[in-house]
Formats: C-alpha cells, structure tokens, sequence
C-alpha cells in the first residue's frame, strides 16, 4: 500500500511537472523519508536544486559546513567526503563509494535506488515508503 | 395553399439542415477515417516487431537452451553470451526505436534490466528499473503483447512490451520504446491521405454549397414565377400550380375588378395605372385572412380564393370589406385623387362545380352582373342561388353552345326597328337563340356569359354572320347585327365578313353593325382601323346602349357611326323619370348634331313610345312594337297605337 503511495505521489508529479520540477520534488520526498542522525544541512553542486530545497531545509553553500551532500558531477574534497552523499547519477553512484543512494532518469523514467548497507552505515533510517527502492548492492 | 407554401420552406430548411448534417458526418468519418489509417499502419509496422522477437525468442531459447525464467537470467548473466544476445537484439534497432532492452521481474516484483540492446542510456545488468504503468503487470497475466502510449517522457512515443513465454509463464519482457520519429514516419505515410480527405471534404463542401444555392436559386425562381411583381399577389402560374390540390369545398370563388380602369390608365396614365393596381391589391389584402389567397388573374382582375369552409355569408362579408376599404382609400398620385371602385362576383358554393375553370366562371358570371348592374358592388351566386334553383336546367354551358353549334340548332329571331316618321320597318335586329334538345327556346342570357371569350364564342358569331348574311341576301331585308369588340378584332371574323360583303355591295348595304358601348377598347386604334373597313365595305355603323358604357364624345364621333341606339335602361323609365328624360333628349340632340339618326330600344309602353315621338327620336324598337320573331314577316302588326 506505501509502496502504492509513493509510487502514485512520483506518477502524480510527473503529470504535472517538467523533468527538472520532477527531480526536485521526488529528491524532496525521498529527504522528507530520510532520517538522519543529525539535522540535514543540504549543500548541492546544482544551484538550482539547492535554491528549490533551501524552502524546505536548511542550505548550506559550502560541503564543508553541510550535513547532507547530493551531488550531481563535482569531485568532493577530502574533508565532505565522509558525509551523506545522495548522486544524481546512476554511474556516480558506482564511482563515489560513500554516495548512499541515487535518483536519476533511466531511458526518460525516474528512478530511485537507495542502497541499504550504506544507510545502515550512516545510520540513516528509510521510511517504510521508500523499501520499494532499497537495494542491498550497486548492479 | 399557404400551409402547403410553410410546408415548402419547412422542406427546404429540413434539406439544409440534412445537407449540414451530412457534411458533418463526412466530416467526421474522414478525420476517424484518418485516425482509423494511422491506426491501422502503426498496427502493421508493431505486428513486424512481434514477428522479431518470436523469431528471436526462438533463437536464444534454441541457441542456449533455455526452458525457464532461471535459465534466462543465468543465460544474460554471462557477459559474452549477454554481449551477444544485446548484439542480436540490436539488430531490431531502427531510427524509430529510441530504446530496446530485456527486464525480469524479480522475487519482490521488481523490474530489472536483463539486457539493454540500446545505443544510448544503457542500464547495467540486473540494475532495478522504476516502472509505473500497469502494462507492465498486465503482460503477466494475459501473457500477450501491451501496447501504451508515453505522455510524459521527452522524445518517447509509445512503448511496446512483448513477452517472453517459458514454461507457460512470461519469463521476461522485451521493451521496445518506440521514439517521435515513429509517429513522424506515419504521419508523413498519413500526409497524402489527409491531402485526398481534405480533398473530398472541399468537394463534398462545394457540391453541398452548390446543391444548396441550386435549391436556393431554383426557390427563388418559384417565387418569380408564381407572384405578379407589380401587385405583389400570385399570378396564375400559382394557380395552375394549386389548382389539382385545391380542396373547393374549403373556399368560396371571388372575381374582383377594378371598374373603369381604361379610363384610370387613359386620364392619368399608365404610370398611375400601375400604381391604382399595386396599391388596390395592398388593401385587397389587408382585407383579407391569412389563409386567403388573391391572383392577379388578369389586367386589373382578381381572383380570391376566400378559405371559409363553407360559410357563404363569410364571404360576402369579406368581398364587402374590399369594396369598403377600396372605396374609402385615397388613391393619390401626383397630387391627383383617383376614384377606384371595385365590381366583384362571389361564386359561395364553387365546389358544386366540376372544375376549377368552371367554377371560376360561376363567379365571373356574378362579375358580368355587378358590372352590368352599374359595378361597384358585390354580386354573390347565392343571391342567384334561387334564380339559378329554378333554372339550372337552363344554365348552358359551352359544351350546350358546341353541341348546338354542331347540330346547327343556332337560329336567330329579329326584332324590327321601326321608322317613326315614314312609319315602316327599316330593319330587323338580329338576335341569337338556342333550340334545345326539346324544342324550347334558349335565350343568350343563359349561354352568353359562359363563351365570352372563348373559341366557341367567335364560332358561334361566324354563325349568326352566315345566318344573318343569308336571311337578308335571301329576302332583301336590312339586318343589324351585335357585334363586340374582341369579335371585331378577330381575323377570322373579320376575313368572314370581307369575304361575304366585299363583292356584294348589296348585301353590304343591308347589313348594319351595333358595336356594344359598353365594350372596354383596349386598342381605340385598332378598333377604329376595323370601323374603317366596315365603312368601306358599305356597311353601317351602329353605336349600341349608348349612355351605359364610358366612351367619351370624341370616340364616338371617331367611328363615325350611322346610327346611335340608346341604352334601354334610359329609355324605359323615360315616362316616369324626369333624369332618364333629360338624358335621353340631350342624347338626340347630340346624335343629331354629329349626324347620326338615333335609334330608342327597350320601348316597352305605350307611354314610352308617345314621349319619344315628342323627343324626335328616328326609330323605336321594343317589345311595344313588335316581339322578336324567328321570321321576317313583311305583315307583323306594328303596335304603335296608331
């Protein structure tokens, strides 16, 4: 039935919305079903993702000072490099190993891929809503 | 015949209405047509994507003996035989086909990609792939090809999802996204279909605007041919037209005249003439109902059709109206004021006629009387209801003249014209009769109405002509003989006449023609031009019941007549009324100057024939005299007295 919710909210949205409006909505709603240990200062290399968020949470323009990173092609320094780190690519969720999810378009669909060991690892609890799109490793 | 006029338009709106409905219909089945096409070739070029993948099902179940869903995904867990699976698959790959790929469905229902054969975006192997259309779940229990169409993703028209079928279970899905360029490919197939349905829609289009101002033209054409452009009434084209449908038993027949119309056209001119016409048909009708008709049936002549369902007295009423509301109009023009006066004969019951023609002729026959009995009135057959009870078995028709005529049981009575100072006959009148089948005699009162103007009638005066021709070749006697006015200018007739009397100047001299005054002229050249021969023939002219008609002085002194009867209706009451008296005398005189003997007929009394001795009339005739005889008798008794 969550699984059904959360299905229909993303379907819902993509009715409505271009892909951008739908990629800042869905990596919205996949925030509001995360829990962190501390509270989610979001930094972003996309401004415009990070401008759309900063109504909901609190914003941070540096990494460094950031709790929550999502990152769309930017090398992180050292020093972030550690913290939760949510790509907007598929690849990149391969090639930055601390990266704890994704949220791309595969062939114009959006989709979600949460990885549950790093979850487990950051100590970040998903909302039964997302179980849907946990995976146990990266294929 | 108005309702049937409502009908007409209600028709011709209804066509229109099917007409645009029609188009509409066209319209529609094309763009359906249209969407029906184009399903129709995006149905085929799928059907040749199921054929692949059968054939390519074929080949990998075959190639790699695979019989179940396990057997699959190990066969796409190898990374050559998955390479070259991906490689066949990509052979299916065209402009139109965005993306192809292979997905499982795993244990927790999700999707993952087993294989993805596309050329961009490709997706790891067994990488989890978000889907949200029910297609996806649907290809699972009916195990047969979804087709669904994209609204939300760029670039992406339809998607098509083929299963593959193991052990009676769908192992896996090939999903086929086919892009834009698909739908640009038919549309490009279906631009010269929409070329020739765009085609057909004109077509159809022009042929309805046509067909519609061909009906549009064609009514109004009916419109022009039925109705008189002066007075805005029917004419008789209408009339013929309704006259098979025309239910008499509804309507009562009115003939309605315009009296003296000649001298209204002769005065003022015709200019004025036409505007006495087109303003009489206005009150006409605004005096009548909706459901009355007027026909401008000749001329200055009316017809009414009057719907009163048999309500005779109805009808009167109405003629009455007209004759009012006529009478009480001013009708200026050009600052003149002319008096219009309307005679009108009502036929209440035409449906006790056989015809339509026969019942108009009721009523022209009741026109006839009203204008001899002075015009601006209304004379209705139910006046003469009783008249016409007692004698209908004398009412002649023309098929009684035609048969009488072919029978040669035409005669004629003469009536002597009596010289009141030689004291002798100089002459007889001749008069027509009729001997019927039994015998009896039938006076022109019973026939004549019905013939005038008709063929029959002109054989009828060829007859008398002969009879009368012969009568006095044969004894030597003068004979006058009525003839009007349409008989005059009949060629027929006229070649009769010249042929009979231009080698017998004798016989030309005995004979002496009374021309009716009453007769309308409407060609006064003509008319004098046949005078003219009539002179030169050396016959005499007679002007008949002069003072009844409207000839003016100067017309008559143009024929140049010889003799000037004076119309009894004068000369009858001559003894009792003082006016009568004054007229008759003033008539004397005036035919005494212009040098033409008078003639007084109608002389019924005693009293009668000694006031017109002290008036010094020249000749008497009438019943005191001597009754009309079927012989010239030289010794009929004259009853002058003397």
């Amino acid at each position: 039935m969550k699984k059904l919710f959360v299905i229909s909210l993303l379907f819902t949205i993509s009715l409505f919305a271009d892909s951008k409006t739908l990629m800042y909505e869905i990596i919205g709603t996949v925030l509001d079903n995360l829990s962190t240990p501390k509270q989610k200062i979001i930094y972003s290399d996309d401004k415009d993702l990070l401008k759309a968020l900063s109504k909901h949470y609190a914003i941070s323009q540096t990494c460094q000072e950031s709790t929550f990173i999502i990152l769309q092609k930017e090398q992180l320094p050292k020093e972030c490099q550690s913290k939760d780190i949510f790509v907007l690519n598929y690849n990149l969720l391969r090639s930055v190993p601390q990266s704890i999810g994704a949220f791309f378009f595969q062939k114009g669909r959006a989709n979600i891929v949460l990885l549950q060991p790093k979850l487990q690892k950051h100590n970040i609890k998903a909302s039964p809503e997302l179980k849907p799109y946990l995976e146990e490793k990266i294929w | 015949m108005v309702v049937r006029s409502v009908k007409r338009e209600f028709t011709f709106v209804s066509f229109l209405i099917f007409l645009s409905l029609f188009f509409v219909y066209v319209y529609n089945a094309a763009l359906s047509s249209e969407d029906k096409i184009a399903e129709h070739i995006r149905t085929d070029k799928i059907s040749e994507y199921k054929r692949f993948f059968d054939n390519y099902t074929k080949y990998i179940t075959a190639q790699y003996d695979v019989k179940t869903q396990k057997d699959l995904f190990l066969l796409f867990s190898d990374p050559g035989k998955r390479l070259l699976c991906e490689r066949s698959l990509a052979l299916f790959t065209t402009k139109a086909v965005k993306y192809i790929y292979i997905l499982q469905k795993d244990k927790q229902g999700r999707f993952r990609f087993l294989l993805d054969a596309s050329q961009e975006d490709k997706a790891h192997f067994y990488q989890k792939f978000d889907v949200q259309n029910s297609a996806y779940q649907k290809i699972y229990q009916t195990k047969e090809p979804q087709i669904f169409y994209q609204k939300n993703i760029q670039n992406l028209y339809l998607t098509y999802l083929y299963p593959i079928i193991l052990d009676n279970k769908v192992a896996a899905i090939i999903s086929v996204d086919i892009s834009m360029q698909f739908k640009q490919d038919i549309a490009q197939i279906m631009a010269s279909f929409k070329k020739l349905f765009k085609f057909l829609i004109v077509l159809i289009f022009l042929v309805i605007v046509v067909v519609t101002s061909y009906i549009f033209y064609y009514y109004l054409s009916r419109k022009k041919l039925f109705h008189d452009p002066l007075t805005k009434t029917f004419n008789r084209n209408y009339l013929e037209e309704i006259s098979s449908l025309l239910r008499l038993e509804n309507y009562a027949i009115a003939m309605l005249d315009l009296d003296k119309f000649k001298i209204i056209n002769d005065t003022y001119g015709h200019k004025s003439g036409d505007y006495v016409l087109s303003q009489s048909a206005k009150v006409i009708k605004e005096s009548l109902r909706d459901g009355d008709i007027v026909i401008r049936f000749g001329g200055e002549e009316f017809l009414l059709l009057l719907h009163v369902r048999g309500d005779a007295q109805c009808a009167v009423s109405i003629c009455e109206r007209i004759r009012n509301n006529i009478a009480k109009t001013d009708f200026i023009f050009e600052e003149q004021e002319i008096f219009v006066r309307v005679s009108i004969g009502l036929n209440t019951h035409p449906v006790e006629a056989k015809y339509l023609d026969d019942a108009i002729k009721i009523a022209d026959k009741q026109l006839y009387i009203a204008k001899k009995n002075g015009r601006d009135q209304v004379v209705s057959s139910m006046d003469q209801k009783n008249d016409i009870s007692q004698n209908n078995s004398e009412r002649k028709d023309i098929s009684f003249v035609k048969k009488a005529l072919l029978e040669e049981r035409v005669v004629c009575y003469f009536q002597p014209i009596y010289d009141i100072n030689k004291k002798e006959i100089i002459k007889y009148e001749a008069l027509v009769r009729i001997i019927d089948s039994d015998g009896s005699i039938v006076a022109p009162f019973f026939f004549l109405s019905y013939i005038a103007h008709t063929n029959i009638h002109f054989k009828l005066t060829k007859e008398i002509f002969k009879i009368c021709f012969q009568t006095a070749k044969e004894q030597g006697k003068s004979i006058s003989i009525n003839i009007n006015y349409s008989d005059l200018i009949n060629k027929d007739i006229e070649n009769m006449i010249v042929s009979n009397l231009q080698d017998d100047p004798l016989l030309a001299s005995q004979i002496t023609f009374e021309i009716l005054e009453s007769d309308e002229i409407d060609n006064l050249d003509l008319f004098t031009q046949k005078i003219k021969i009539l002179h030169a023939l050396g016959c005499s002219i007679s002007i008949d019941d002069f003072g009844s008609g409207y000839s003016n002085f100067k017309t008559v002194l143009d024929m140049e007549a010889d003799y000037l009867k004076i119309d009894g209706t004068l000369v009858k009451n001559i003894d009792k009324d003082e006016k009568s008296y004054r007229v008759v005398k003033n008539i004397i005189q005036f035919a005494k100057d212009a040098k033409m003997k008078t003639i007084a007929e109608f002389v019924h009394s005693k009293e009668v024939y000694e006031k017109l001795l002290l008036l010094d009339v020249d000749f008497v005739q009438g019943y005191y005299i001597c009754e009309p005889k079927p012989l010239l008798e030289d010794d009929i008794k004259i009853n002058t007295g003397t």
